[in-house]
Order: structure tokens, then C-alpha cells, then sequence
């Protein structure tokens, strides 16, 4: 099931490779998101082998509702997700996923490998973005249960009665991909890597882009906190509470004049395109991530409309209560593999062969549970931002 | 994990109440149903057997004195079983968390009553779930009406109200109760304090509140406005004899939250029972936990509500004729003089900008008093 909207060049290309899979798909069904392009004729005219189905979106209605559309019209025992703009990394992308839901006895949801493509300069939002997919991916490769925010809908697969049983996506303006999976996590289906089902996505990136889908990812995760309170305090928008009281101060504007908010993006973002033009390392490093959270919280604000509403949507999360009456989960150090702990909990009891070394609160973010996120909460690593990739980005 | 914890604590317990692993804790310190004080507690003051012995010895003198004053002096004159619970302004999470603390009172109270002031929608009777509440429908808006309404359903002689946003104490009707020792105590106010330290915002809030915080028990019977007024006590922690708020035609609906007054409803109805001739009794054992504004900008309308609310108050009481109209003029001007004038004056010289913007937006408020008064009593008189 590929959702797509205005790309019918990159789309024809993946149906293509699609149907050069060892293991032929039943059939691939794409849903055009408004047929602005004229991707569905396209797609129409190609002679394959396998059968292509293009569904057609009258109006554009975001790329969560055209995968439930397109789960709804596939025939098929597993239904695989695709984003429109990647490219298998071999012929083995169907069989690895099907081989990974056959060896399994119970439900799944199988995450596949998404590889960052070459990078096509070497600027350091280039290279930042290019590094944020190189530790997704050694994530899926050395983990062991994953967490929630580990699935990535351009490359998963499940099985189609599964999907069905979910509901599928919610209408968010973005993390649908962790909310679903937080949802049919909590309902008994295991989340596990597959990372020889991978494809190549690309690192091109806009810093424009790159900003709104940052305010949409702060939309999306008070949406997400709205429906799951209960573990709002491992999304990005827990964050709220590290901020100095300055920045607080911020964004309690921000909350009363989101599109003031919008409006100081402006300059914000052209600093950033002409630092990352320029390659001015710290400089850029010193604006991203001011720029990021101005346009996360503009995001929160937009979907919240009121920093009340905010905070009493923070305040249903149990790690918010202030009494301590919450018992911290134990997590030994000392394993195999790291698996994600329980999103629910609010603490954790860190040990090392059973010795407790010491209390944290649980974080999700994004790279949960590596030896870097354990060293950040040891206090040995400092929190990775933005910037922390930039300043890498090289390496 | 979030800004201090507040925490109650009794002296008694040896067993420590504060949890291993904490920041800061502001403990309410309590011996039995008696509070002490207030301490904050930091993860450097060392273990609670070091913690209890340093406080104990710092609170024996008050320990000794309490002693000497026994809590119950022959037979009560209200009992727990005399008391109805009111809770207004229903919001959804917020009162289903309150009904469960209420459930869980000691001694428990005759009755429980939620007042749902928006009777379109089913947000009361879903939180009421099938708890032992009744609930009772307020004609219009505003917290006068649902207050009056839920005391006109009450059958008991005593009538205690709070907020679906407060957290009684356990004890907290029975430390009301208590408080009508004598029967010419028509009142009984008692102690709020915060649920929860979590946002700057209430960190602030709280360090306001906290310089004029008293945990002595004190009786009042000045029916004008005046500099004690401030410290009569609020509405979500009050208990009143039914029959002192029918002969004062129970609360003011020009005033408070809800109307263009803002508030001041609370101590408008104090004022007026005891204009009547009677007492009123602040206990400082009634403790109410209370969730105080989040965010910023709430807690600016807090501060410029306060405003409002309390200039529409003395506007009212100039307005009444009789004495209470040159100690209502009095007390506005030491309000200006002593608060806002001296007040501002004062955090520009220690350079508080905190204590600026509350004294600024309070002053802000306190200019729409009269206008809101007159606009609500306009309104009541159509």
C-alpha cells in the first residue's frame, strides 16, 4: 500500500521495482491523495506482471487516511506500507517481510530498515538528517523489543486482519505511525525488526519543510498525548518541563498568538538556510534548535489553543502527580539487548547484575533505550539535539 | 521528578513519608489532626529519622502548647454527620478526581452534592459515575448560583463548600466541624494550599500566596471591609450554618466567578454573616489542597480577577449604606496604599519583576470593579 500525492515520477519508478521482487506482491495498491499530477493515469498505462491498483482521492485527505484507504482495498494476507518516495534496497524486500511474519506464532507489526540514501551535499542538515537514519537503523539492528515510536510507516508490514482489528491510522497531522503503533502494541501485537527488509530512503531535505513538519509533529503529538495521556510523558512535548523559565516564557506567548509564532519562524528559518548554506557549524547548531521548538510548540499551540488546555492534558499523565506514589519499574543494564521498557512507566530502577545504580525518569524521544540515551540519563552524555548532529554531522 | 512535591506529613509516623528518591518536598507537617507548619524538605537534609528529630525539636514549644489546648472541649456542637459537601464548577477530570477524594473523607460528611453548572452537557453525571452523590442543577452560570443552589438542597444545619479543582484534607470535615466550637460561630474557613508545584506558574502563585499564609486558628467579627479582610478566607474551603446563608439571602450572584466581578463572592457572604452578628472561625487544621493556574497567562487573569473581584467587593459595600460605607472607602484606599503603591514600590526597589507584574495586573483589574458591579446588578435587576 503506497499512499502518494504529487510525485508521479518517483511513485512509477518504486511500482516498478515492486513488481521486480522476488517474492511477487499480490498486488500493489496505490492511493492518490489528490490526483494533482496525473499519477493515476500513470500508473494505469504501466504493463506488469503484477496487478496495480490505483485508488483515487478525490480531495486530498493526508497520507493517513489514503493508508487506511488503500488497507481497505488490498486483498492480501500481509499488508506492507510504503512511502512514495523510497526505493527497495534489493529484490528481497517482500520475503524478508513475509519471512518475518511466518516465523512468528502470534501477531505482528514488522518494522523494516530504512537506509538514508547518499548524500547529495554536505551541509550540515544534510548530513544531520542523513545521521538521524543511520541511528534509526542500528537501533532496529541491535535492539531487542522495540518501542513505539521504532515503527516507521514507510516501510512496515502486518498482517490485514491485525490492521483491520486496529482501526487503523488516526486523522493526525503527523506521529500516526506512533500512535498506531502505541495502540496495537497496548492490544498484544508485538512490534519487531526486520532489518534485511530495507529500503533506501532519501536524504534530500528542505529546511522550510523539514520546519513545518516539525510544527506538524507538535500537532500531532498533542493529539497523541490527548488520546494517550497515560504516557504523555515519554513524547517530545515532555520537554516542556526542561525548558528555562525564559523560554517557558516563550512559549506561553506563542500559545497566545500562535501565528505570531508562525511569523517569528520566518527569520528564524532564513538564518538557518544561510547558515546551513554557509556551513557555519555552531552558529547554525546555536539557531536550529531554538527554530525547532519555536515550531514544535507553535505546532502544540495550533492543536491545543490554549497553554491551559496544554498542561491539563500533561497534568492526565501519571508522571505529573507529585506525590511519588508511582513505583519505578527496574531495568537491568547488564542484558543481551536493550528492550524498550513499558511506555507506562514512569520511572525505572537502572541496575547492573541486579545491583541498583540509579533512578531515572522514563524519556522516550527519538532513539530510545541506546547506550547514548542511557548515558545522557547517567548524566555522562549530555541530551542529543539538533545541534548534537550537526556538530557530528560530519563524522 | 517535576518542581517540589508537597507531601503531608505527621510527625508521629517514624516510618518515613517522604519517598527515597526526591528533589525537593514541601511537606505540610501535621501532629495528628493538628498542623504545625510548612517545611520544605531537600534531598541534602539526610534521612527522615535525622529529618523528624531536627523538626520535632524545632516544633516543641507549639507541640507543648497544643497540648494544653485539647482539639474537642466537651460535646461538639456540629458533628460530621451535620455537614453537606457542596462542589461547584464542573470540569470533567478535575471533579471526577475530587468525588474520589471526598469518597474517602474521615469522617465522612451526611452528604455529598455536586452542583452541575452546565446541566447541557453530560460531564457531571459521567464523573459522578455511581458514586453515593447527589446532583442538583444550577439555574444559570456562575459559581453564586451553584453555590446557592447546592446549600437550598442541602438538609443538614451545616453546609461545607469547595471546587472540583481542590483536594479536601481526610480530616477536612471533621476540622470544620470542630471549628463550630461555639454557637455564635456561623463560619468556619481553613487552610488552602497547593495540590501540586509542577509549572513556574504555580510556583509562583504559591509564593504569593505563601507570605500571607497563618496556621493559627483565629475568630473574626468585622462585618466591613477592612485589612483583615484578605484573610477571612476563600470559597473553596468554607462551611456556613444553613440558616445564617437563608438570612442573608445566600450568595451574592453580582459577585463571582462566572459573573463580570470575578470573585469576591466568598468574602462578600463572610462579611455579610457576620454583619448579622456572627463569628467566623479560620481553622488552619481544615486543609484544602488546591490546583492553582497552570499557565501564564491563567495566572495573570488570577491576579487581575483578584483585582476585580475585590474592588467590585468594596464597591458593593460602599454602595450598601450604614457603616460598612467609610470602611469600604477606607479599605480601598489602604489597599492602594499599602499593596500597590508601597507593594510596587518595594519590588522595584528589590528588583522583583514577578512581584511587579502581579501588583500591575491586580491594579489593572482593580479599575474594572465598579464597571463589572454595575453591569451585573443592571443585568439582576432586568
Amino acid at each position: 500500500v503506497i499512499p502518494t500525492r504529487d510525485r508521479r515520477q518517483r511513485v512509477v519508478e518504486l511500482v516498478r521495482r515492486l513488481d521486480r521482487q522476488r517474492l511477487e506482491p499480490t498486488e500493489i495498491v496505490v492511493v492518490v491523495d489528490g490526483d494533482v499530477d496525473g499519477t493515476a493515469a500513470a500508473l494505469s498505462s504501466l504493463d506488469l506482471s503484477t496487478v496495480v491498483r490505483p485508488v483515487v482521492h478525490e480531495v486530498n485527505q493526508g497520507a493517513a487516511i489514503a493508508r487506511n484507504t488503500g488497507a481497505g482495498a488490498a486483498t492480501g494476507d500481509v499488508l506492507l506500507f510504503l512511502d512514495d518516495d523510497v526505493s527497495p534496497r534489493d529484490d528481497a524486500l517482500t520475503t524478508a517481510h513475509v519471512t518475518a511474519h511466518r516465523s512468528r506464532q502470534s501477531a505482528a507489526a514488522v518494522a523494516g530498515a530504512c537506509l538514508p540514501a547518499a548524500a547529495h551535499d554536505e551541509r550540515p542538515l544534510t548530513l544531520a538528517a542523513r545521521n538521524w537514519w543511520v541511528d534509526h537503523v542500528g537501533r532496529l539492528t541491535t535492539a531487542g523489543a522495540l518501542a513505539f515510536t521504532d515503527l516507521n510507516t514507510g516501510n512496515f508490514s502486518i498482517e490485514r486482519p491485525v490492521f483491520a482489528a486496529s482501526g487503523g491510522f488516526r486523522r493526525m497531522p503527523r506521529r500516526e505511525d506512533w500512535e498506531f503503533s502505541y495502540r496495537i502494541q497496548r492490544s498484544g501485537v508485538d512490534l519487531v525488526a526486520a532489518p534485511s527488509a530495507a529500503i533506501v530512503h532519501p536524504t534530500d531535505h528542505d529546511v522550510r519543510n523539514m520546519l513545518r513538519d516539525r510544527m506538524d509533529e507538535g500537532a500531532g503529538d498533542y493529539v497523541f498525548a490527548e488520546a494517550h495521556p497515560d504516557i504523555a510523558h515519554v513524547l517530545p512535548l515532555w520537554a516542556w518541563f526542561w525548558l528555562d523559565n525564559r523560554m517557558k516564557a516563550l512559549i506561553s506567548g506563542i500559545f497566545l498568538a500562535p501565528g505570531a509564532g508562525e511569523r517569528a519562524l520566518r527569520p528564524l528559518t532564513s538564518a538557518v538556510v544561510a547558515l546551513n548554506a554557509s556551513g557555519a557549524r555552531r552558529l547554525l547548531a546555536r539557531h536550529v534548535d531554538k527554530a525547532y521548538g519555536v515550531a514544535y510548540f507553535t505546532g502544540i499551540a495550533k492543536a491545543a489553543t490554549s497553554e491551559a488546555r496544554f498542561l491539563e492534558t500533561l497534568s492526565r499523565s501519571p508522571a505529573w502527580r507529585s506525590s511519588g506514589d508511582v513505583p519505578a519499574v527496574p531495568y537491568e543494564l547488564d542484558a543481551a539487548t536493550w528492550d524498550a521498557p513499558d511506555p507506562a512507566s514512569v520511572a525505572l530502577d537502572l541496575t547492573i547484575e541486579g545491583r541498583q545504580i540509579t533512578t531515572v525518569s522514563s524519556r522516550m524521544g527519538g532513539f530510545p533505550w541506546s547506550a547514548e540515551a542511557f548515558g545522557r540519563r547517567l548524566g555522562a552524555v549530555p541530551r542529543k539535539t539538533m545541534a548534537d548532529h550537526i556538530a557530528g554531522a560530519g563524522r | 521528578v517535576n518542581g517540589p512535591r508537597v507531601l503531608d506529613v505527621d510527625l508521629r509516623d517514624e516510618a518515613s513519608p517522604v519517598p527515597a528518591a526526591f528533589d525537593d518536598v514541601v511537606a505540610l507537617l501535621w501532629w495528628g489532626h493538628r498542623v504545625l507548619g510548612e517545611v520544605t524538605l531537600t534531598s541534602e537534609c539526610g534521612d527522615w529519622a535525622h529529618v523528624r528529630a531536627g523538626l520535632l525539636s524545632e516544633w516543641r514549644p507549639v507541640l507543648d502548647a497544643l497540648a494544653l489546648v485539647p482539639v474537642h472541649s466537651g460535646e461538639p456542637h456540629v458533628r460530621s454527620a451535620d455537614v453537606t459537601v457542596v462542589v461547584t464548577r464542573t470540569r470533567p477530570g478535575d471533579l471526577a478526581a475530587c468525588l474520589e477524594v471526598l469518597a474517602r473523607l474521615d469522617p465522612a460528611p451526611a452528604e455529598v452534592i455536586v452542583v452541575d453548572s452546565d446541566p447541557t452537557t453530560r460531564v457531571a453525571s459521567e464523573a459522578v459515575g455511581g458514586r453515593d452523590v447527589r446532583v442538583v442543577r444550577a439555574p444559570t452560570g456562575g459559581v453564586s448560583a451553584a453555590r446557592n443552589a447546592g446549600w437550598r438542597a442541602a438538609r443538614t444545619p451545616v453546609v461545607a463548600f469547595t471546587d472540583d479543582d481542590a483536594r479536601p484534607h481526610r480530616n477536612w470535615v471533621g476540622a470544620l466541624a470542630d471549628g463550630f466550637g461555639d454557637a455564635a460561630v456561623v463560619c468556619v474557613t481553613g487552610l488552602v494550599l497547593a495540590a501540586e508545584l509542577v509549572t513556574p506558574a504555580q510556583r509562583l502563585f504559591e509564593a504569593s500566596a505563601r507570605v500571607r499564609r497563618d496556621f493559627s486558628p483565629r475568630l473574626f467579627a468585622s462585618p466591613a471591609p477592612g485589612a483583615d479582610t484578605s484573610r477571612l478566607g476563600v470559597g473553596v474551603n468554607a462551611a456556613f450554618r444553613r440558616d445564617a446563608l437563608e438570612r442573608i439571602g445566600g450568595f451574592d450572584v453580582c459577585l463571582g466567578a462566572g459573573s463580570a466581578t470575578k470573585g469576591a463572592e466568598d468574602l462578600d457572604a463572610f462579611l455579610r454573616v457576620m454583619s448579622l452578628g456572627g463569628v467566623l472561625a479560620y481553622r488552619p487544621d481544615a486543609v484544602v489542597r488546591h490546583i492553582h493556574p497552570r499557565d501564564l497567562p491563567s495566572l495573570l487573569q488570577r491576579y487581575s480577577a483578584n483585582g476585580t473581584a475585590y474592588s467590585a467587593l468594596l464597591r458593593k459595600h460602599r454602595l450598601s449604606g450604614g457603616a460598612a460605607v467609610v470602611a469600604a472607602r477606607d479599605e480601598r484606599l489602604r489597599w492602594h496604599r499599602d499593596r500597590h503603591l508601597r507593594g510596587l514600590l518595594g519590588a522595584v526597589r528589590r528588583r522583583d519583576p514577578r512581584r511587579v507584574i502581579e501588583l500591575i495586573a491586580e491594579l489593572t483589574g482593580s479599575s474594572r470593579g465598579a464597571a463589572a458591579l454595575a453591569t451585573e446588578q443592571a443585568g439582576s435587576a432586568r
